[in-house]
């Protein structure tokens, strides 16, 4: 049998959501030490991997590199109007409630300083779904991130489900407001 | 300058079809030391299909 000690897996017992499968590597990935950037992305190829060395060179000098659709350059492959007008419409509606200059909020595609995530209070995040890189996003920014977004083509999955629901375009809604009520620390207000 | 080392993290669930594949791909594009953490949500039985041949000896960690 051969083996790969560059690869690890983690294994969760069900499907315990995007948010605390991110925050569980994420803490692992910095106890661990020795990386100085950790990439995100989905694993049915509708993130490029072709992609990963631009983002990763960004984070030379940005904390945050968001491989982004809706940035000049970037582009969606296979969505059909409603799933886009969702995407679109939802980012624009995040990013006016929270004030975060992103224009693709919602990319499970990016690039972070482990330098950076560190003092990021990611653990307090409760959002299980794609709000997850809202919150995440925003926390970045009210720190003062030096933020990036790289133009990448998003080509929707060819195999599986698309994991959107509706109890994830709830909280899609919801979410923004109460990060925007949240202090730059994460903590609530009182 | 010193390149950069990355850590690329990939959440599964239902994506057993890809994730050799897309490893694969990976490889081909990063540095070989770039390590890949794989967090995996989906039914343990269809689990060991895939990492049976490609998992380190970190598998076991939770």
């Amino acid at each position: 049998m051969r083996t790969d000690a560059r690869l690890a897996l983690i294994e969760r017992t069900g499907k315990q959501g995007l948010g605390t499968a991110y925050q569980t590597a994420f803490r692992r990935v910095l106890a661990e030490g020795g990386d100085d950037c950790i990439v995100t992305m989905d694993a049915d190829f509708s993130h490029d991997p072709a992609a990963v060395p631009a983002l990763i060179a960004a984070a030379a000098d940005h904390d945050l590199v968001v491989g982004s659709r809706y940035t000049t350059g970037g582009a969606i492959s296979n969505w059909h109007p409603g799933r886009r007008l969702l995407s679109v419409g939802g980012n624009h509606y995040a990013r006016l409630i929270t004030r975060t200059p992103i224009r693709d909020l919602t990319s499970g595609f990016s690039c972070m300083r482990t330098d950076f995530l560190a003092r990021v209070p990611f653990g307090e995040v409760r959002a299980r779904g794609y709000a997850w890189w809202i919150a995440l996003r925003t926390l970045f920014h009210r720190r003062g991130a030096r933020i990036a977004e790289v133009p990448i083509t998003f080509v929707e999955r060819r195999l599986g489900r698309s994991k959107m629901s509706s109890n994830i375009v709830y909280e899609g809604l919801i979410e923004p407001w109460r990060i925007s009520r949240r202090r730059s620390d994460g903590s609530p207000r009182g | 300058m010193r390149a950069m080392k990355a850590r690329i993290v990939i959440p599964t669930f239902d994506e057993r079809e890809t994730i050799g594949s897309l490893i694969v791909a990976l490889r081909r594009w990063l540095p070989p030391d770039t390590g890949l953490l794989i967090v995996d949500d989906g039914p343990p039985t269809e689990r060991v299909s895939w990492c049976a041949t490609s998992c380190g000896p970190t598998r076991a960690w939770r």
